[in-house]
């Protein structure tokens, strides 16, 4: 039976949970005080809202008739906030504010509360407030106070240093683009590249968006911070809970696949002898365990593919420097060769399908000089001197 | 919209959403209550991006997901050890046969990976679309599907296995 019609009938019995209608009044009345309180803290008199609506329209029609030199001027400004935040936001994880963080849990974990008024004397705790503190310092300047509160409360900062800490990866920004919206000038989209490294070293890119609103009545200061949709977000998250798969998709470092059948293995090579005279070299083996001894050299080597210009470079050292072309190919038809490798003498190895001179194909990502000894050695056992 | 309005409407959903991950209905209701409360404090920042109830189930998966951590609970979706499927959670005119099939399943959801119960949480108990379920895992919709075909396969092998999971609690019922 199709999996996925067969439980439909006992999946669809769990959705019932049982709910007492007490406990559900219970919970509603706790969150209705707990929002009450949270209504209640910042008693502003009417003064005071009056007088700051006056000063934010001030602010506003002050924006709004500012020359066009000061609002470059503040796009600069902005620009360098967003990138601020975003360095903050990209380079990670923040060891830090994850020891604030646990530090916090333990507290609670440790510290029964009975009710809400226990809750809130908890939040008065110094584990608490140096955490908040840490968010008001590393973010406070950038963003209006009402957004910082939101940012917290929503995980909209430090989103991803949780799933960077589980996963072993560091998160540097490479690159941003900040674009500012023409019909819009508050609103700036900036486009964002940033490197996902792990532990051994392996790095994988990723491009994203993100969209920064300014406050228009407190200039300067961010007012909403939002991920844009189909931004890229989402994938970046996944690319951290999955990197390993990434690696191997994106970073494109792979080993080589010589997926031919041959039974013989030739080569030719150019030796500088004491610098002033050029010898050549050739050979052929269809011994089995000689060629197995070579070709298992290789095995495991990381390569990726050859850019241009790397391709560029090995086609100018091939004729000045000491290098072995390694044919692979068939006695019955020694003409045609199936796949060559280049072993040059500074420990860098091509690989190309064909008679190619190993110039087009793929690269070594390291060098390898110790390897150029040791097949240099295995080639010579067969070498006939021209 | 106001929150007394947001929790007549919806609390009873992240409810069993949460209770399901928890399996314990104080827990569950106190996890409830942040949950609602955390969407309070965002209310103003909701964009609409997706439906009202799935940023609420997104929500109340972080603030569980938090509970987890501050908890140091390792066990994800973990029942409680001598847990209580067939005296609570079965009513009595469930026949034994039926009590038989659902402690299994709950048994065989059990032993799922992780992402595998929470895809067959969202996508077939909580009845989420493939784009609701992405948005609250974070997930693309490719892999949402991906891990839904596997999760399917794996809790019908579960499922089938003779006599139920080894080391589950639940007896076969005669």
């Amino acid at each position: 039976m199709d999996p996925s019609k067969e439980f439909d009938k006992l999946l669809a019995e769990m959705k019932h949970v049982e709910r007492s209608e007490e406990a559900k009044r219970n919970t509603w009345l706790a969150l209705k005080a707990k929002v009450e309180t949270k209504r209640k803290r910042p008693i502003i008199p009417a003064f005071i809202s009056l007088a700051i609506i006056a000063i934010a329209s001030f602010l506003i029609f002050t924006y709004i008739n500012s020359s066009e030199t000061e609002q470059s001027s503040q796009a600069i400004d902005n620009e360098k906030i967003i990138r601020a935040v975003l360095e903050r936001e990209y380079n990670g994880p923040d060891m830090e504010l994850a020891r604030l963080q646990d530090e916090w849990w333990d507290l609670q974990s440790v510290t029964e509360t009975k009710n809400q008024e226990e809750y809130d004397q908890l939040l008065q705790s110094k584990k608490y407030t140096d955490l908040m503190d840490y968010y008001s310092t590393t973010h406070g300047e950038y963003f209006t106070e009402n957004m910082l509160k939101n940012a917290i409360a929503s995980n909209l900062i430090f989103k991803y240093n949780y799933s960077l800490i589980e996963n072993s990866i560091e998160v540097h920004l490479e690159n941003v683009k900040v674009v500012q919206e023409k019909e819009h000038p508050n609103i700036y989209r900036p486009i964002i590249e940033v490197s996902l490294t792990n532990n051994e070293g392996q790095k994988v890119f990723h491009t994203l968006k993100e969209e920064f609103i300014f406050s228009t009545s407190e200039p300067g200061k961010i007012g909403s911070y939002n991920g844009v949709r189909d931004g890229g977000g989402i994938e970046l998250q996944e690319k951290i809970e999955n990197f390993p798969a990434y690696v191997e998709d994106y970073q494109n470092v792979r080993t080589p696949l010589i997926d031919i059948s041959f039974d013989t293995l030739c080569f030719n090579t150019r030796k500088n002898v004491q610098g002033e005279k050029v010898e050549f070299e050739s050979g052929c083996t269809s011994d089995k365990s000689k060629i197995n001894n070579i070709m298992e050299n290789f095995d495991d080597l990381p390569i990726k593919a050859a850019t241009e210009q790397e391709s560029t470079e090995r086609s100018v050292v091939l004729p000045q420097i000491d290098n072995y072309q390694i044919y692979l190919t068939n006695a019955a038809d020694k003409g045609n060769t199936l796949y060559t490798i280049t072993i040059f003498d500074d420990g860098v190895l091509m690989f190309a399908t064909g008679a190619d001179f190993g110039n087009l194909g793929d690269i070594t990502i390291e060098s390898h000089v110790e390897m150029y000894e040791k097949v240099r050695r295995m080639l010579e056992e067969f070498a006939e001197n021209e | 919209m106001e929150i007394e309005q947001l929790y007549k409407e919806y609390s009873d959903k992240v409810y069993s959403f949460i209770y399901f991950l928890v399996r314990h209905k104080e827990c569950a209701e106190d996890l409830t209550q942040e949950t609602f409360y955390k969407a309070y404090k965002g209310l103003g920042t909701f964009n609409q991006e997706a439906s009202t109830s799935t940023w609420l189930l997104k929500i109340a998966r972080n603030v569980t997901y938090d509970y987890f951590r501050r908890k140091r609970v390792v066990q994800f979706f973990s029942f409680e050890k001598e847990h209580d499927i067939e005296n609570k959670e079965l009513s009595p005119e469930c026949s034994y046969e039926k009590k038989e099939q659902l402690a299994r399943m709950y048994n065989s959801l059990y032993t799922l990976k992780k992402d595998y119960q929470e895809v067959l949480l969202l996508r077939k108990i909580q009845e989420c679309s493939i784009q609701e379920t992405a948005y609250i895992l974070g997930w693309t919709e490719a892999k949402v599907k991906m891990k839904m075909t596997r999760a399917l396969e794996a809790l019908k092998k579960e499922f089938h296995q003779e006599g139920g999971h080894p080391n589950g609690s639940i007896k076969r019922i005669r």
